[in-house]
């Protein structure tokens, strides 16, 4: 951590006050970066040579922030970009945009009262943005189908040899879907609340484009329509905080792209059943001995949380 | 029927239960490792709901899987792959019946207050 921490003061030209780690990503190491002066910066990087399978390199996470950004949409800026050996990794210093991403003091908390009525019609707004963007600069962002999605998913689900009879009901109930066919667009591919930055009167930022990749837009929608970011709002659909028309009405105002409900359905099913999976994942991880942790263990038992989502969701073709 | 004393190991996770929740609800406990032991309480909890409902639970879901499946040697995993390999037709309500009741009962001991909400 010293030589990193020479590593930014030199780039930066200014000294360092404090490193504070904060909670990665599925392969981010992140510090906030205290300077001298006290103002605040962010570097992202990823340390092993070995990429994640789901995240995308550190210059490429970088390169499409710029360009989102160049589109208006809420990201922070790209203070520099770094490429360094073992120690440094890879990565980018960004600016520190103030605000809450806590989704429980969001959803809960008097000073944001004002700013969540008109939360879900912004958060629309920014989404279609980010899907207006050029993909002829994106070229060497990954292009995934729904079906090659649902492919790798069950590869991944399969490789714990713990058989889920409800995953694979889900599997199969998935297969059978008749997708409408959309233009490709830039999928964040985890839209969620945990990654938008809060203030009492706006949504300022969108942040950790580690998934990011070129699909359907549905899949943003769907993704940030699951259950499980809804903390306790379930009526809410819309990350626990409004409901889809008011999001709808965001997207809309500034896209051509129609949203059929029916559509975010498949997208939020599917993204439940990703959910399980990556909790299945984080609990392996604990259950191999690759990491020893509480946090990891437990969340295996969450997984049924999902299943009994995904089976309101064939059986009552409850959505809430 | 059990050799062994009271408490029981339901009783005695009950007893470290309520003094870990008794310790994060305490004013001087660092907030910082308020969550971390949360999460050991969770456990816990989970833990002893299993041990006080999940032997029913398994003999109960066992019998209806075998009835279910017409095999006498039920298991989670044999229902899984014939929904896998299409020997059970997915959208009979039987077999979507028997899943949603499987799940509320894992619910009931994994988190039954999500199932409240």
């Amino acid at each position: 951590m010293q030589n990193f921490q020479e590593f930014l003061e030199n780039s930066l030209q200014q000294n360092i006050k404090k490193l504070v780690p904060l909670t990665g990503g599925a392969s981010a190491d992140i510090n906030r970066i205290i300077l001298e002066n006290n103002n605040e910066l962010i570097v992202r990087r990823s340390l092993s040579k070995e990429q994640s399978v789901m995240a995308v390199p550190k210059k490429l996470e970088a390169k499409i922030q710029r360009i989102v950004r160049s589109n208006d949409a809420p990201v922070p800026e790209i203070i520099f970009e770094f490429s360094e050996n073992e120690d440094i990794g890879e990565g980018y210093v960004m600016e520190a945009i103030p605000g809450e991403t806590i989704p429980r003091k969001i959803l809960r908390d008097d000073k944001y009262k004002n700013v969540r009525s008109k939360l879900s019609f912004e958060i629309g707004r920014s989404l279609a943005t980010i899907h207006q963007t050029k993909l002829d600069e994106l070229t060497d962002l990954d292009s995934v189908t729904f079906e090659e999605s649902l492919k790798k998913l069950y590869l991944v689900y399969s490789s714990f040899e713990q058989p889920q009879p409800v995953f694979e009901l889900a599997f199969k109930w998935l297969e059978t879907q008749e997708l409408t066919k959309y233009d490709n667009v830039l999928v964040h591919g985890d839209f969620r609340f945990g990654n938008f930055i809060i203030s009492e009167s706006n949504l300022e930022s969108i942040i950790d484009w580690e998934l990011a990749h070129i699909g359907n837009p549905m899949e943003d929608i769907g993704w940030l329509c699951v259950r499980s970011w809804r903390f306790g709002n379930v009526h809410k659909r819309v990350g626990g905080l409004g409901d889809l028309e008011e999001l709808i009405e965001g997207y809309e105002s500034i896209s051509n792209i129609k949203i059929d409900k029916s559509q975010i359905d498949i997208w939020q099913l599917f993204g439940s059943l990703r959910w399980g999976v990556i909790c299945m994942m984080q609990a392996f991880a604990h259950l191999s001995g690759s990491i020893n942790s509480i946090e990891k263990a437990a969340i295996g038992r969450r997984v049924s949380e999902t299943e009994y989502d995904l089976m309101n969701m064939i059986k009552h073709n409850n959505f809430l | 029927m059990t050799i062994f004393d009271r408490p029981s190991s339901s009783e005695l996770l009950k007893a470290v239960i309520d003094f870990i929740d008794a310790e994060t609800k305490s004013d001087d406990y660092p907030a910082n490792k308020r969550f971390k032991l949360q999460i050991v309480s969770n456990v816990l909890n989970i833990v002893k709901r299993e041990i006080d409902l999940g032997k029913k639970i398994n003999d109960d879901f066992i019998q209806l899987g075998a009835e279910l499946i017409k095999d006498k040697d039920f298991s989670i995993s044999k229902l899984a792959d014939k929904i896998k390999n299409n020997e059970i037709n997915v959208s009979d309500q039987n077999i979507i019946d028997f899943l949603y009741d499987l799940t509320e009962k894992k619910i009931d001991i994994d988190n039954p207050k999500y199932k409240k909400n």
